[in-house]
This record gives structure tokens, sequence and C-alpha cells, in this order.
């Protein structure tokens, strides 16, 4: 039980991921280095040489558009 | 904006449950970003992408570690004159998982994306990529690293690596504070040398 919830978790993170990459890339950097590395809009900002409030629209755009396709593909919870 | 005819009551039950995807308010998704609670009305895409970054929040970065809140501060402050403020991580991406159904269908959605579920390596940045691959056991990038720059690399990650093991979170932020500036002025190089050294890849040949 233990081993194969442990594969399934990591297919699963693997396929957000891959939801991730379907983002144009500067987009799914920034959710990244904001959600996994649980850094800031200014730290954020700071490493990829972007302003915070473009940071924080980059986000949004990608969450956005991320939305749209769990939408589209029907995914629910 | 109201829409035509509607009362202000109707108003808000508009602005609560009828926004799609791409109308997602901001305050939603910034509470995404922070790992907030999504309101029990909000809209079905945005509590599967809240639950979906959840599944993204590795341990590694929650504190849970010895030596992390250590490390990730020593990173930003490598990157920043600005001290590091604490993380402000809420605890509800502690919960960290996806239910099977919701995992069950993510796994499909990327598959009938992309063809096949790892099809994303390579397609995000390097040091992204070696970050997922240290928090979430994603595949690792192939990063080409001048011979010079690994051995010093090397050097730094294992000054790290044995500080980080001895427990002094001290010399291990000081060692990571190194190993970052010697990565260089790019901002890749700086999360390349996070990355490798969070997952204290010292041995690995193509990396260290």
């Amino acid at each position: 039980m233990g081993a194969e919830f442990g594969a399934l978790e990591r297919i699963s993170a693997q396929a957000v991921m891959a939801l991730l990459a379907t983002l144009p890339p500067d987009q799914a950097e920034i959710i990244v280095l904001r959600v996994v590395a649980g850094l800031d809009n200014q730290d954020v900002a700071r490493i990829v040489g972007k302003t915070p409030g473009a940071v924080r629209v980059a986000a949004h755009r990608g969450l956005r558009r991320l939305a749209a396709t769990v939408d589209r593909a029907g995914v629910t919870l | 904006m109201r829409p035509p005819g509607a009362s202000s009551g109707e108003m808000a039950e508009f602005s609560l449950s009828g926004r799609a995807g791409p109308e997602l308010d901001e305050q939603l998704l910034d509470a995404m970003l922070a790992g907030l609670h999504q309101p029990p009305d909000a809209p079905r895409q945005a509590a599967v992408v809240a639950e979906m970054l959840a599944s993204l929040a590795s341990p590694v970065y929650s504190g849970h570690l010895a030596g992390e809140e250590a490390a990730r501060s020593a990173f930003v402050r490598a990157v920043s004159p600005v001290p590091a403020e604490p993380p402000r991580r809420a605890s509800s991406w502690l919960r960290g998982r996806l239910s099977v159904r919701l995992a069950a269908a993510v796994v499909a959605a990327a598959a009938g994306l992309s063809g096949t579920v790892a099809a994303y390596a390579g397609a995000l940045p390097g040091p992204v990529q070696d970050l997922a691959h240290y928090a979430i056991g994603a595949p690792a990038a192939r990063v080409a690293v001048a011979d010079g720059r690994r051995r010093a690399g090397h050097r730094l990650c294992t000054s790290y690596a044995r500080a980080e093991a001895s427990g002094d979170a001290r010399a291990a932020s000081v060692a990571l504070r190194r190993l970052a500036s010697a990565a260089g002025a790019g901002a890749d190089g700086r999360l390349l040398s996070y990355s490798q050294h969070r997952r204290v890849p010292c041995a690995s040949p193509e990396l260290a």
C-alpha cells in the first residue's frame, strides 16, 4: 500500500509538472519557484530579473491558463 | 460589472460561483500561490488547480528537515541583499497529496495533452527542472557545466554536504552562500547551485 501510494504520488506530481510545462516557460518557471521552492514574489523577481509586479502578473496568467486547461480536460475533484 | 438585469444579491452569487477559468480573480490566484484554503464556493477549476499545486509543495520546502530553513534563507540572501523573511507557507500546503481520483484525472489529462506524463522533461528551464527533480522526483535536467566550474562546484557542494550532515546550520548557510556566489551572476546559476545542493548531488558527475 505504501509503495503503491508513493508511486501514485510520484506519477501524479509528474503529471502536474507535465501540465505546468504546457504553459509559456516563464510562467511555468515562476509558478514552480513560488510553489515548489516556496519563494515570494520579491525573491522570484530577483531570480528571474523581473519586477515583483511582473512576477505576480505572470503567475496569475499561468494559473488562469492552467485552470482553463483542467477545465477543458474535464478534471474534477 | 453587473450582468444585465442582475440584482445586487444575484451579483454576489454570480461573482463567486459563475467564474470560469480565465476569470478567476486575483485574490483567488494569490491564495493558490500562497497555499491558502480556497473558499468553499470557489470555482471547480480553482479548487483543482489549488490541489495540484499543493501536491508539488514538497515537505522538503516546508521546514520539516533540519537545516532547511537556514538553507532557504541562505539562498534568498545569496540572491538579495534584503534580509530574508520567514516563509509564508500556509499549513494547508502540508497536505501535499492528491486524492486518488484527482491524481488519476490529472495523469489522464497530462497524458492526453502531451502523450506521456514525463513529456515535460526538457520543456522547463534546466534549473527549474532540477528543483522539481529534487522536490518531487521529476526527471533531472541534463545541464552542461564547464569542467572548471564543475570541479569548483563539487568542492563547494562537498563542503555544504558535510556542514549539513554535521547539523551545523550556520556552516551550511555559509557554504551554500559561497556556492551560490560561485555559481555566477546569472539567475540560472544561482538557482542551479541551490537545486544541486539541496539534493546533495556531490557524487553526480554530470551535475556536481
